[in-house]
């Protein structure tokens, strides 16, 4: 009588590893965790400029008398991103930083269908017909100056120092 | 899983025409702002993605890779670590390109910076969102059908949600919206390495959709059946 044991039978190769399971449900656990966390928190994050949330912008520029930086942006908008990598800039930051009370206004009609009345609100009152687009504006709101598309870094300096001188 | 990758990056850039057009994108990719032409970026991974599961299912390669003692979710994982070779490989020259236009008419400085790694870093995870969703479909439509799924899901999606919106249909603008901001969604890179903008909905947006699209693409693969020379 044959006593070996028969070899045990080779795991299929259709057979899925658990750790792919225990990966989606870690994945499932972080977007809700970043969802939480993420929920309420200010339009800003981006560079070295020290972004302002939008509500407190007037009160802000008001107190200080130096003139609010409203960045026009959208999240799906290409040439967004590169004026987002020269906030990066430590000399261009430096400038926002020192002489303007600055705020990103984030376009949400693409996600959401609608902005926000608020945004809506400065979008009309400074004529914003699209992205990226820098304006420069009293404590009062009055408009000093505007940019729209991505210049590049060097006109953005200029045309912070045209804003400056405007005041 | 060495040799998979080897054999992708061979299959791919041993035809003539896939490595000349890749080096023309990539000197696109390389012009001034360097590696942040998006769409030049895309034509690239499509065409390095493509067919990356059914060429292989179709050729009959892949019924002779499954003789051997591997799994389908290996061949898978060798399969993805293919394509992002081929893709770094891609963006590596196009920093290349980068370089040597920038000793030509100016700019090194700006390359030098910390921008440059965070750019790659963030093109090259950008790559892997859209990659591991190209593999999805190579799995579930045969030939290049990979490619031209991700094509006319992204602009279904893009002209459901305007036509919704247009149309004052707001569920329909927004159940597409949401299904392409979860599926295919910016996780901004370039502020979350340059670490001021952590945790953020995107990053988690972004993690659950790569590991949703391999698990989903290892669930088809293993049930599906191949027969010899046919897809």
């Amino acid at each position: 009588m044959d006593r070996t044991e028969a070899p045990p039978l080779p795991q299929s190769q259709s057979r899925l590893s658990p750790v792919l399971f225990w990966a989606l449900l870690a994945a499932v656990l972080l977007r809700i965790v970043t969802g939480v966390m993420d929920r309420g928190s200010p339009d800003g994050g981006v560079g070295l400029v020290h972004w302002q949330p939008r509500e407190k912008a007037a009160a802000l520029a008001q107190a200080s008398g130096r003139p609010i930086l409203y960045d026009f942006t959208a999240a799906w908008c290409a040439p967004c991103k590169l004026v987002d990598r020269d906030w990066e800039d430590p000399a261009l930051a430096e400038q926002v930083n020192s002489a303007f009370i600055p705020a990103r206004v984030v376009d949400r009609t693409r996600e959401e269908g609608r902005n926000p009345p608020e945004i809506a609100e400065l979008q009309r009152r400074y004529d914003i017909a699209g992205f990226p687009t820098i304006v420069a504006a009293a404590p009062d709101g009055r408009l000093i100056a505007k940019t729209d598309g991505y210049r590049g870094k060097e006109a953005m300096m200029q045309f912070l120092e045209e804003a400056k001188g405007k005041r | 899983m060495t040799a998979m990758v080897e054999r992708f990056l061979r299959q791919k850039f041993e035809s003539p025409l896939v490595s000349v057009t890749l080096a023309l994108l990539a000197l696109l990719v390389a012009t001034p702002p360097a590696l942040s032409n998006g769409p030049a970026r895309l034509v690239a991974l499509l065409l390095i993605a493509s067919g990356a599961v059914s060429r292989d299912a179709s050729s009959g390669a892949l019924q002779m890779i499954l003789a051997r003692p591997i799994s389908r979710t290996e061949y898978l994982g060798g399969r993805l670590l293919g394509v992002m070779a081929a893709y770094a490989i891609f963006l590596a020259a196009a920093t290349i390109f980068a370089f040597l236009l920038s000793f030509q008419f100016g700019g090194t400085a700006t390359l030098l910076s910390a921008a440059l790694p965070r750019a790659l870093l963030g093109a090259l995870l950008d790559g892997l969102q859209v990659a591991v969703f190209l593999l999805l479909l190579s799995t579930l439509l045969p030939s290049f059908g990979d490619a031209l799924g991700y094509l006319f899901l992204w602009i279904g999606f893009s002209a459901a949600a305007g036509f919704g919106t247009a149309l004052g249909k707001e569920g329909l603008g927004k159940a597409a919206r949401t299904v392409q901001a979860n599926l295919l969604p910016d996780a901004r890179w370039d502020a979350v390495l340059a670490g001021r903008n952590l945790p953020t909905e995107a990053l988690g947006r972004w993690v659950l959709a790569v590991t949703f699209c391999f698990v989903l693409a290892a669930v088809v693969l293993s049930r599906r059946e191949f027969a010899y020379g046919q897809d």
